[in-house]
């Protein structure tokens, strides 16, 4: 096995210090003279046709610089995603609640405040679609341009399902339903837009995706994607929700900036952030699986609807992702996976953390949890028994021949936990106390790896390093830093193959000035595709280097050459420090600074028959959950949660860890406390006393636990491992409080009334 | 938030003046709620008094058997005055469930109260307190139960030109008390149901709140447990369910009417129990 | 001293002694932020509910966006900014890089500062009592775990150069 000096190690965040300083730039700490403060007026009704919108009174206010509304679009009136079918502004007809219908500009935020309530509507209001099962009934259209209200549909199909089901042991049908989950990031969506000389503009935000960004504002205003260069400042969290919506908050700064001539901030408050912005789609699905008699998984049946929103922004891809992972991380060999996303009038939905896959976790867990009581398995050994491994086949068919840590997973959280001690705690607990029950719970999942097949042109990611003379390091990259620790962690992958201390590796920020388009900073991509595209580059220097001194003669054969603590080992144990390697190089002339291009290779998916290899590689989880409800009250509480994570080589164990707590406590979130309450459309918890985030007082132990099983086209082994620790745990808190309370529950978030509910039914 | 005339008064008088005189005036207390409202344009007071400087306002007091607590006292200092804990911890177990610590170092005993939340946190402990509020009118005083104080959603008692300069308990001695708050999550949400329960002695009483248009006593339960040393299960029980019918609860995002019933008959029942039941301390 | 909206403040932020007109809507955070460029207190939620602009006001932890500018006449404000000097770093600023508990960074200052707080008043708090204390701050990142090791291993820093 590699001996490692930087990969592996807890190396500290390079923008650390900065942060708890509280001297960290974000959006809305940049401050330019003249700077203008934007905002939108929004649609009051979910659903309507747009019979007038008055502004004439709001541009008379003084300090009102600009009222623009989508006559006034220079370039085209859409936010560019994947069809395309959104209009920044509505011209003719709203589709959902708070939809923008016009934008202001004014010297400060009273006066926007006051022109915005200046501004009316005349909206002739029709009956909107507000939920999955009146949408399918297509009876009213969201959108003309989707006459069945379906944006997106996938089949999946392997083996002979109809024989499956009919030879099964055992056959357990359950419809379940999820609601939406705000990503609540504490720095609310943010953009500065500033016009510069030669007609280009810079874009300064809070985000994942600086190229979704310069897309949209090139695309507002109708100019060359050369005039626009963005910029990431510090971004305080994403989460998926600085996805695709950051285009808009750019488009409507960058509109009123090209109008003004002036700076433009546009910073969301927290209602607006929470009603307008994008959320994890609710789900229904129908979940059907067919058993042996000892427990082998021989079919599954299931029908996926996502409530996409108004429009489809992402959800083609959330949808696709959602659909291959349907049947969980075990062979299986008859599969039918039908996904729908479904339109409504409501706040378009998009990506969080896990991209379609949580809901369709929560249904497959629970159904093998259901399937493993009724066949008197343990529900660990069930799953150890489907567990993919080497060989096995995935429902697209794709063979998985390495890196596959699914059982070792297992392995780690059931020893991590000591099961057999914890179970029996836990008995003798629930035996002693009359007002509160404790379970314990297990989900495994798995997650392809970046894009996959469905990402398309997206699939590929720049990197652009430069050596100095003084031996240090600079490198760019095209993915974003939003907290995840992502410069730290790729600036170990640098550091690694030069085999120097990683404090002499320097990341700049993140801009469209320094790399070409390397897609977006989603789907756990950032570690495998820029790490792989830094490798290139690192490569062609050192190879630059081998040269160099072959031709110096400092070295006989390049073979030789190991770059390794400080020092080029030169042959045996002679060695020079990378320091004067880097100087004598410089001074030769050589080209140390390279560009490096990365194309993930080896996916093979085709959407018409739903068969082929549909990601390079995937990372493994398996979560184990102690809860204990409180039988009066019904208010759940995580005494405990065990996530075993297997994603290649971990490179940062101490940021891997803060992601998998982080992941958990969203999922916690999700599970128990996140309850969005749409009436009409309308969303009324807006704001975080009304929709709760968990607090430092909610959250139980959770203890991390990394597993290794490197994969050779990683750098250094890496995979991807951002969203695992969100996606699996609802089920394994729901199939905790079964096993508390004997109430099976199939709704989240698993809210007290439910839990109330079900134990009174009994 | 619009712009608005702001004075801080030396005197007690000049606050009550200043109220009188001015139409769209707002006392200023911790703010935590007020500024709020301001912000989303809610209020829009034209002259904030801030109470800040009248430190008679603050404090918490025992003379002669009988407990006083200035309006302006901080939430943080109820929670943690070494008197209450001693003598009424339930009262500074509602202190700490208010808010956020943020939140509680700003916001005030008198401001909650005054604010007239159904769920506010001191309104159960202090109607079963038997609690008094004190008013002022800058010269004389008057005084009446919190309980009448507080007269519906976001309603109080006051008169314009009066104040609300704090609370007296009387006879605070002997009470075992019991404060419960159920919300969706830990401490800063809003309670879906508040409960106190208190003993002293051989009388009861039971307030909750967050199930009607203001904190409620519950008598008919309290009188039917009077003068009973150690009600037995079925009592609490019988007690608990009348409580469960006499309260008037709505559906709301904090949960809803059946639920709230729900909780409030098997924590009554369970609070009624720990407090009956030998060792029952608080 | 106040002419129309217009109010002289004078009040001491970082330890030092400033006079300033503000307008009687201006939120302490707004003053801090755009008068003086403290600009370590965020802005996450303007409602009092995410904790992001705690600052000390007078010794204790508040949400400086429910705090009028006007009601900061007199008081003594301390912002993450004036807890150490700019070269340096405190223990509590170190041991939050130590243990992780820095991700995005947005929730950070104002987590710093009611730790910052609680160790004054508490030198040696245990779990429950860090946990209670920063109950008003949240954070979306981190899931707290490695915020409540950095403060416990803060408090255990502060304590040993006491002696």
């Amino acid at each position: 096995m590699k001996h490692y000096s930087s990969v592996g190690k807890n190396v500290k965040r390079y923008d650390a210090e900065e942060k708890v300083k509280g001297t960290s730039v974000f959006t809305d700490d940049l401050n330019f003279p003249g700077t203008l403060y934007a905002g939108v007026y929004r649609s009051p009704e979910s659903c309507g046709r747009i019979k007038k919108i008055n502004t004439v009174k709001a541009a008379k206010i003084p300090g009102v610089r600009a009222v623009m509304t989508a006559k006034d679009i220079p370039g085209r009136n859409i936010v560019p995603v994947v069809f395309d079918d959104q209009p920044l502004l509505a011209e003719k007809y709203v589709r959902y609640h708070r939809e923008p219908l016009a934008i202001v500009a004014a010297d400060d935020r009273n006066t926007l405040k006051k022109a915005l309530k200046a501004i009316e509507c005349d909206i002739e209001e029709t009956e909107g679609v507000f939920t999955i099962r009146e949408s399918l009934k297509k009876k009213r259209i969201v959108n003309g341009l989707y006459k069945d209200n379906i944006f997106q549909q996938y089949v999946v199909e392997k083996g002979d399902v109809k024989k499956a089901f009919a030879g099964a042991f055992l056959t357990v049908k359950n419809s379940y339903s999820t609601n939406y989950q705000e990503h609540a990031y504490l720095e609310p969506q943010s953009m500065l837009v500033k016009p510069e000389l030669n007609g280009i503009f810079s874009v300064f935000g809070s985000m994942q995706c600086p190229f979704y960004v310069q897309d949209a504002v090139s695309a507002v205003l109708g100019i060359g994607l050369a005039n626009v260069s963005v910029h990431l400042m510090s971004t305080g969290g994403g989460f998926g929700g600085k996805e695709d919506v950051p285009s808009i908050v750019a488009a409507v700064a960058a509109l009123l900036s090209h109008r003004t001539g002036r700076p433009v901030k546009y910073i969301l408050d927290r209602d607006e952030d929470i009603s307008v912005m994008s959320k994890r789609h609710p789900s229904y699905i129908e979940y059907e699986s067919a058993f042996s008699k000892n427990g082998k998984l021989l079919g599954v049946r299931t029908d996926y609807y996502l409530d996409a929103g108004a429009y489809s922004t992402l959800s083609p891809i959330v949808l696709w992702r959602g659909v291959i992972h349907a049947v969980g991380p075990y062979e299986c060999p008859a599969v039918s996976i039908k996904g729908y996303a479904v339109a409504t009038n409501k706040v378009p939905c998009g990506a969080y953390r896990g991209f379609g896959t949580p809901q369709i976790i929560f249904a497959s867990e629970t159904q093998m949890d259901i399937a493993a009581e009724k066949l008197g398995i343990d529900p660990v050994r069930i799953r150890e028994l489907n567990a993919f491994k080497k060989g096995s086949e995935t429902a697209t068919g794709q063979v998985l021949k390495e890196s596959i840590g699914i059982r070792k997973t297992i392995d780690a959280a059931v020893s991590r936990c000591d099961i057999g001690k914890t179970r029996s705690e836990i008995a003798s607990f629930n035996k002693k106390q009359r007002y509160k029950k404790r379970g314990l719970g297990i989900s495994c999942l798995f997650y392809g790896v970046g894009l996959g097949a469905r990402g398309g042109p997206l699939q590929k990611g720049g990197a652009f390093v430069s050596v100095f003379k003084d031996g240090t390091v600079q490198f760019s990259v095209g993915t974003a830093e939003m907290g995840q620790g992502m410069y730290t962690v790729l600036g170990q992958i640098v550091s690694e193959s030069f085999g120097i201390n990683p404090s002499a590796v320097l990341p700049q920020r993140v801009s469209t000035e320094k790399v070409g388009d390397s897609g977006p900073t989603v789907a756990s991509r950032a570690t495998f595709i820029s790490g792989n595209a830094l490798l290139i580059a690192c490569d062609k220097i050192k190879s630059s280097l081998l040269s160099f001194m072959l031709s110096e003669k400092m070295i006989r054969k390049a073979s030789d050459v190991k770059f390794e603590k400080g020092y080029v080992y030169t042959g045996g144990k002679k060695k020079i420090p990378f320091t004067e390697l880097s100087s004598k190089a410089w001074a030769g002339r050589v080209k140390m600074a390279e560009y490096g291009w990365y194309l993930p290779q080896g996916t093979s998916f085709d959407i018409r028959t739903g068969r082929g290899d549909a990601y390079v590689v995937y990372s493994y989880a398996t979560n184990i959950a102690i809860v204990e409800v409180d039988m009066l009250t019904y208010r759940t509480k995580v005494l405990k949660l065990i996530s075993a994570e297997e994603f290649g080589k971990v490179v940062n164990p101490l940021l891997a860890e803060g992601q998998i707590q982080g992941g958990n406590a969203q999922g916690i979130g999700w599970s128990l406390y996140e309850n969005m309450v749409v009436k009409n459309g309308k969303i009324l918890t807006d704001d975080f006393s009304t929709y709760l985030i968990p607090s430092i007082l909610d959250i139980g132990q959770i203890e991390p636990v990394i597993v290794e099983e490197p994969y050779k086209g990683g750098p250094w082994g890496a995979k991807g491992m951002g969203e695992m620790p969100l996606m699996g745990i609802a089920p394994s808190i729901g199939n905790a409080i079964y096993d508390a309370t004997g109430t099976r529950l199939k709704k989240v978030p698993f809210t007290p009334e439910d839990i109330c509910n079900g134990h009174k039914s009994k | 938030m619009n712009n608005f005339n702001y004075e801080r008064p030396r005197s007690l008088r000049e606050a009550v003046s200043l109220r009188s005189r001015n139409a769209g005036a707002f006392y200023l207390a911790g703010g935590t709620d007020l500024i709020v409202q301001m912000r989303d344009d809610l209020l829009k007071p034209s002259l904030l008094i801030d109470l800040k400087a009248l430190k008679q306002l603050e404090g918490i007091d025992m003379k002669k058997d009988v407990l006083h607590i200035a309006a302006l006292t901080k939430v943080s200092a109820v929670e943690m005055d070494r008197t209450l804990l001693r003598t009424l911890p339930f009262l500074c177990d509602a202190a700490g469930f208010l808010g956020s610590p943020l939140t509680r170092n700003k916001a005030t005993i008198g401001g909650n109260i005054c604010n007239a939340s159904p769920a506010a946190e001191f309104g159960t402990p202090l109607i079963a307190l038997n609690a008094r509020a004190v008013i002022s009118d800058g010269e004389k005083t008057r005084v009446m139960a919190v309980e009448d104080f507080m007269t519906g959603v976001k309603k109080n008692a006051l008169k314009r030109g009066e104040l609300l300069s704090g609370f007296i308990i009387p006879d605070p001695k002997g009470h075992k008390g019991r404060f419960f708050k159920k919300s969706r999550i830990k401490l800063v949400d809003l309670a879906t149901v508040n409960i106190t329960v208190i003993k002293k002695g051989t009388e009861y009483r039971i307030a909750i709140g967050s199930c009607f248009i203001k904190p409620l006593r519950i008598r008919t339960a309290e009188e039917m447990l009077r003068g009973i040393k150690e009600p037995d299960a079925r009592l609490l029980g019988k007690a608990a369910r009348i409580c469960a019918e006499e309260i008037k609860p709505i559906d709301d995002l904090r949960g809803t009417a059946d639920f709230r019933r729900d909780i409030v008959f098997h924590y009554v029942k369970k609070l009624l129990g720990e407090l009956t039941a030998k060792g029952g301390q608080r | 001293m106040k002419k129309g909206f217009v109010h002289e403040i004078n009040f001491t932020v970082n330890g030092i002694k400033r006079a300033l007109s503000v307008h009687s809507n201006e939120t302490l955070l707004k003053v801090l932020r755009e008068h003086y460029g403290l600009t370590g207190a965020k802005e996450g939620c303007g409602g009092g509910e995410c904790g992001a602009c705690t600052v000390l006001l007078n010794g204790s932890p508040v949400n400086s966006c429910l705090v009028l500018a006007v009601e900061a006449d007199n008081a003594h404000i301390l912002t993450i900014e004036g807890i150490a000097a700019k070269d340096s770093i405190h223990p509590i600023q170190q041991a939050f890089i130590e243990y992780g508990a820095v991700q995005c960074g947005f929730c950070t200052p104002g987590m710093i500062m009611t730790a910052y707080a609680l160790l004054q008043k508490n030198p040696d708090p245990d779990e429950a009592q860090i946990k209670r204390a920063l109950s008003g701050n949240l954070c979306r990142c981190t899931g707290y775990v490695q915020i409540i090791e950095a403060v416990k291993a803060a408090a255990k820093r502060m304590k040993g150069k006491r002696g």
